[in-house]
């Protein structure tokens, strides 16, 4: 159990990217004043405490303790022991919220981690399973996380009520390997998964349509996949979307996701989703925007040599990730914008960190 | 990024302090907390400075941010905890929607016919 200095956090800010490092680095950490001046909603929301419970589940001796109104959170964490986990997401939020931690975790469990999550699948705020089946866990395999990592979308569970499933499947690694990306190269094919769940069969072809109109004037290559659920298997809301992913002759990917708004009629979707991607693209980092703070994190963890990836620009959320990747594991990466192509040179050495709890195979 | 921007990148992200940093590299951790120290009481003072840095964070940040286009006005502010990428609607229909734009980005593609790229692999 971790023992050593407790850092300290105002609110629950980055409660989610806080709480892994600290499991990573085995440092405690303490959150004071959750929402104190919030009347309506003190302390935690539901899918704060919903994601402790999941950290708890997948660790082994952590402390968590809460005070009688919420506001006050202390976690010390444990081993982080993997294995069949099973755990239903809060509608306040989507599984991507949950998974894309756990998907930091993984890979450094003394189990391969077997993991179910029932929730939302697509909303419009948290990273869509589609994505991160897509252009996220690909990128694993780039650290030297060998084995089968594998996401199965069993239901799809379109908000607000939910009721879509996934299940998750990651092997443990030792230690990661360093990458070094330099070049996005240029897109050579783009795919995407239209997905709708109790709407009319024929929505997700509009939005397929009115998406390679904007795409096929510049690559003839884009195949769009439509993915209709009824029954069970369609959750409890009705709700389409698009994911859409672009791959670069050097094997890089980059995704946009979008999901229908209220009202929103499939054609505008479908374009929106296609404008997305071509922003994506335009930004010309070889890891996408979505995906840079999990690639720093799996960088600052690495062994203790260099690596180098261009990202496009810096995403708020991956900025407040570099610090908090400096606080908890001390790497401080080298950032040197190239202005001539409007994108960031990001360099660090591992820290050499270790998987201790995997078994010797 | 302009040219003052890009020199005072680093800094924006780790404040100050970064242009001191020697190494790039971290502690040591080993899958274990680099601190052993176990007196929490000790390290109330420095906590103090954190929580209040953090506390500020946030205002700080949108100035910052707006001067290295890193939270730019077109970009959907989403919650905070979230890595996912959005633009709000009208900035892509205004950048997007413009036949020249599009254009422009032709040279990121691969050009040519249906299953060029496959016969040039062969």
């Amino acid at each position: 159990m971790a023992t050593g200095k407790v850092h300290n956090f105002n609110g629950t800010e980055r409660f989610r990217q806080r709480l892994v490092l600290a499991t990573l680095s085995a440092k405690p950490v303490r959150f004071e004043n959750i929402r104190t001046d919030d009347a309506d909603a003190v302390g935690l929301k539901d899918y704060e405490v919903s994601f402790m419970r999941l950290i708890d589940k997948l660790t082994n001796g952590s402390v968590v303790s809460i005070n009688h109104t919420g506001t006050t959170v202390s976690y010390r964490p444990g081993m982080i022991m993997g294995g069949k986990i099973s755990h239903p997401c809060p509608p306040s939020k989507g599984i991507g919220y949950f998974l894309e931690a756990m998907i930091m975790l993984a890979p450094f469990a003394k189990k391969p981690l077997q993991l179910t999550l029932t929730g939302i699948t697509n909303n419009e705020e948290d990273p869509s399973v589609d994505v991160i089946r897509t252009v996220t866990l690909p990128m694993l395999h780039q650290f030297g996380l060998e084995g089968d990592v594998e996401l199965k979308i069993t239901k799809r569970g379109a908000a607000p009520l939910g009721g879509g499933e996934i299940y998750f499947k990651c092997p443990t690694v030792r230690s990661l390997k360093p990458i070094k990306i330099n070049e996005m190269g240029r897109v050579k094919r783009i795919r995407g998964i239209s997905f709708s769940t109790r709407v009319s069969p024929q929505t997700a072809n509009r939005v397929v349509d009115a998406a390679r109109g904007v795409l096929n004037k510049l690559l003839p290559d884009v195949y769009i996949y439509t993915d209709h659920y009824r029954g069970a298997e369609a959750g409890k809301s009705p709700g389409f979307g698009l994911s859409l992913v672009a791959e670069s002759t050097n094997g890089n990917l980059c995704g946009s996701e979008c999901v229908a708004a209220p009202g929103e009629l499939p054609e505008d979707l479908g374009t929106r989703a296609a404008w997305l991607i071509l922003e994506e693209i335009s930004r010309g980092g070889c890891i996408d925007t979505q995906n840079q703070a999990l690639c720093c994190l799996f960088m600052a963890c690495n062994s203790e040599d260099v690596s180098k990836v261009k990202f496009g620009k810096l995403s708020s959320f991956t900025v407040n990730f570099l610090r908090d990747v400096r606080e908890f594991l001390g790497v401080t990466f080298r950032l040197k914008p190239d202005d001539e192509t409007d994108t960031v040179n990001v360099t660090c050495i591992g820290i050499g960190y270790t998987n201790t709890s995997k078994k010797m195979g | 990024f302009k040219r003052h921007e890009m020199a005072n990148l680093q800094s924006y992200v780790y404040g100050k302090s970064a242009k001191s940093a020697q190494s790039t590299k971290g502690d040591d951790m080993s899958g274990k907390g680099g601190n052993n120290d176990t007196n929490d009481d000790d390290d109330e003072h420095d906590d103090e400075d954190s929580a209040e840095n953090n506390s500020n964070e946030s205002n700080d940040d949108d100035d910052a941010e707006d001067m290295f286009h890193i939270k730019q006005a077109n970009v959907v502010k989403l919650v905070t905890d979230s890595s996912r990428f959005s633009v709000k609607l009208d900035t892509l229909q205004g950048k997007w929607g413009n036949e020249i734009t599009v254009e422009a980005l032709k040279s990121r593609f691969v050009t040519g016919d249906w299953g060029a790229e496959d016969a040039e692999n062969q």
